[in-house]
């Protein structure tokens, strides 16, 4: 049997600058990881990132690597998962080229900014950090790595939450800590 | 274990604990914070200030970029190291290159990748420079993003070069990133640098073994004799002076007089094989070294039987 041999890359967009991260109503500061990982606007779609994504090959590697990605004008790259929420997503090209995506990618420096127009692509660039986070031979080994990461870091920015208020609370107040732990087991359940 | 041994800093930049942050994010695990002198060295000159609000999980040391056009300037090297964890040197042109490869006193060399050079890397200066344990630094931060096309091209052309010329050996990567944004992560790096030429486990090597290797070995130069004897805990309260002295990592013009004669009586054989073995890759002092060895091969042999012999004599009695 031949097969068509794929990689999958587990791809996350982080938001390092400050700047872009967004505002909060209460004057609360931001929890840096938190806000790291802050979601992606929904005016990136999955085809709207194929594009990028094939945009950026075509920038770095020009019609040699637009060719080795495979597939004539939609090119080889499928994006097989996106979430804006956890600005997650899964991305398949074919295995003889999945280095020139990954290093695509890693050249790549924005995502649109939905609010600055109503066209898509049109708006501002919002600057982020494509990581690769898993090279994956197949999509479900991906996606638990996926779901792997998003548990943890679920539980770490919960615990930073707490060591936080527990910091700023320094001499007693144990009925908001109280409260506070039960939110949070609470949420766990809803999980 | 990911290093970024490159990150511009200035206690007065209001980005700094947001760089921190991501850094740590991206699961580096040391970054050394660095400050960029051109020209003149001023008379003193101390690190500035490390950032208090660091993330816990970062390891922070402090670097010192040293531009280097005239040969003849920058002569306080050896003083210099002593203040700052990494000494870097960045050469404009290829007299100084090759000047920092062979002779000057330095952790890492780090050529300006992002502009066109007008001479080819040789491998036979860069190698003089691996083998003294000096290691060549590609930034990969001008490339990325922000300095334009060009940057761009002449940052993959002069890596490629780089990797060919010192057959992939000895190279670390650091990201020399002005804002956040230009910082990628460990294993994005370590793509890069395949891409660039480098094999996997070379480019992993790049961010975490060889990166190590320079802090350590730098430690190492700052703090022991010759980067031989180095005295991690004295031990002994009977002489006070001797050993509290010697922990701190006394400068280094007075370490040797400290430790060497304690050296000698010790392990005098050893310390001869291993004086002579690691010249080349630790030339932290190779002035005192005429003074050092009075003893010629024959003599070190003849002493070595007698001591045999003591020893049989000893045991057959």
């Amino acid at each position: 049997m031949v097969r068509l041999k794929n990689r999958y890359l587990l791809v996350d967009i982080l938001y390092p600058d400050p700047k872009t991260w967004p505002t909060t109503p209460t004057t609360k500061p931001h929890n840096p990881q938190l806000a790291i990982h802050s979601p992606t606007s929904d005016a990136l779609t999955q085809g709207f990132l194929a594009k990028m994504i094939r945009e950026s090959v075509a920038e770095l590697y020009g019609d040699y690597g637009i060719g080795k990605l495979g597939g004539a004008s939609a090119g080889g790259i499928t994006i097989k998962y996106l979430s804006p929420a956890t600005s997650t997503a899964i991305v398949r090209c074919p295995r003889a080229s999945f280095r020139l995506v990954w290093s695509a990618l890693t050249y790549m420096s924005g995502v649109p900014e939905p609010a600055n127009g109503p066209k898509r692509g049109t708006g501002r660039e919002r600057g982020c950090v494509f990581r690769v986070i898993r090279v994956s031979g197949t999509m479900r080994k991906a996606e638990e790595e996926a779901i792997r990461r998003a548990r943890r870091e679920i539980v770490r920015v919960k615990d930073a939450e707490e060591r936080g208020v527990l910091g700023g609370l320094v001499g007693g107040g144990s009925a908001v800590v109280d409260c506070v732990m039960d939110e949070s087991e609470d949420e766990g359940m809803d999980d | 274990m990911f290093y970024d041994l490159n990150v511009p800093y200035s206690p007065d930049d209001p980005e700094v604990p947001h760089t921190l942050n991501f850094l740590a994010e991206l699961g580096y695990t040391t970054v050394a914070l660095s400050q960029t002198i051109n020209g003149k060295l001023p008379p003193t000159l101390t690190p500035p200030p490390l950032p208090t609000n660091a993330p816990k999980s970062l390891q922070l040391l402090t670097r010192l970029n040293l531009t280097l056009a005239d040969p003849a300037q920058n002569q306080r090297l050896t003083a210099l190291s002593q203040a700052y964890d990494i000494v870097a040197l960045r050469p404009t042109n290829e007299k100084s290159l090759l000047n920092a490869c062979t002779n000057l006193e330095c952790d890492v060399i780090s050529v300006d990748l992002s502009v066109r050079l007008p001479y080819h890397f040789k491998f036979k200066m860069l190698s003089a420079a691996i083998s003294r344990g000096v290691r060549i630094e590609i930034c990969y931060g001008p490339g990325i993003t922000g300095s334009g096309l060009d940057a761009r091209r002449n940052l993959i052309g002069n890596a490629t070069s780089l990797i060919r010329a010192t057959r992939g050996r000895g190279i670390i990567v650091s990201s020399e990133a002005r804002r956040a944004l230009s910082l990628r992560a460990p294993w994005d790096v370590i793509n890069l640098a395949c891409v660039w030429g480098l094999s996997q486990e070379r480019g992993k090597e790049a961010v975490c073994e060889e990166s190590r290797k320079v802090t350590a070995l730098a430690k190492l130069k700052r703090t022991s004799w010759r980067g031989i004897v180095d005295i991690v805990h004295g031990g002994e309260k009977a002489k006070p002076e001797g050993p509290s002295s010697k922990q701190k990592g006394a400068p280094k013009a007075s370490a040797p007089k400290a430790s060497a004669p304690k050296a000698k009586e010790t392990a005098q054989p050893e310390m001869v094989a291993d004086n002579l073995k690691r010249k080349a890759s630790i030339s932290s002092e190779p002035v005192a070294e005429d003074a050092d060895k009075p003893l010629s091969k024959r003599e070190i042999k003849r002493r070595a039987k007698k001591a045999r012999f003591d020893a049989k004599g000893e045991n057959t009695t």
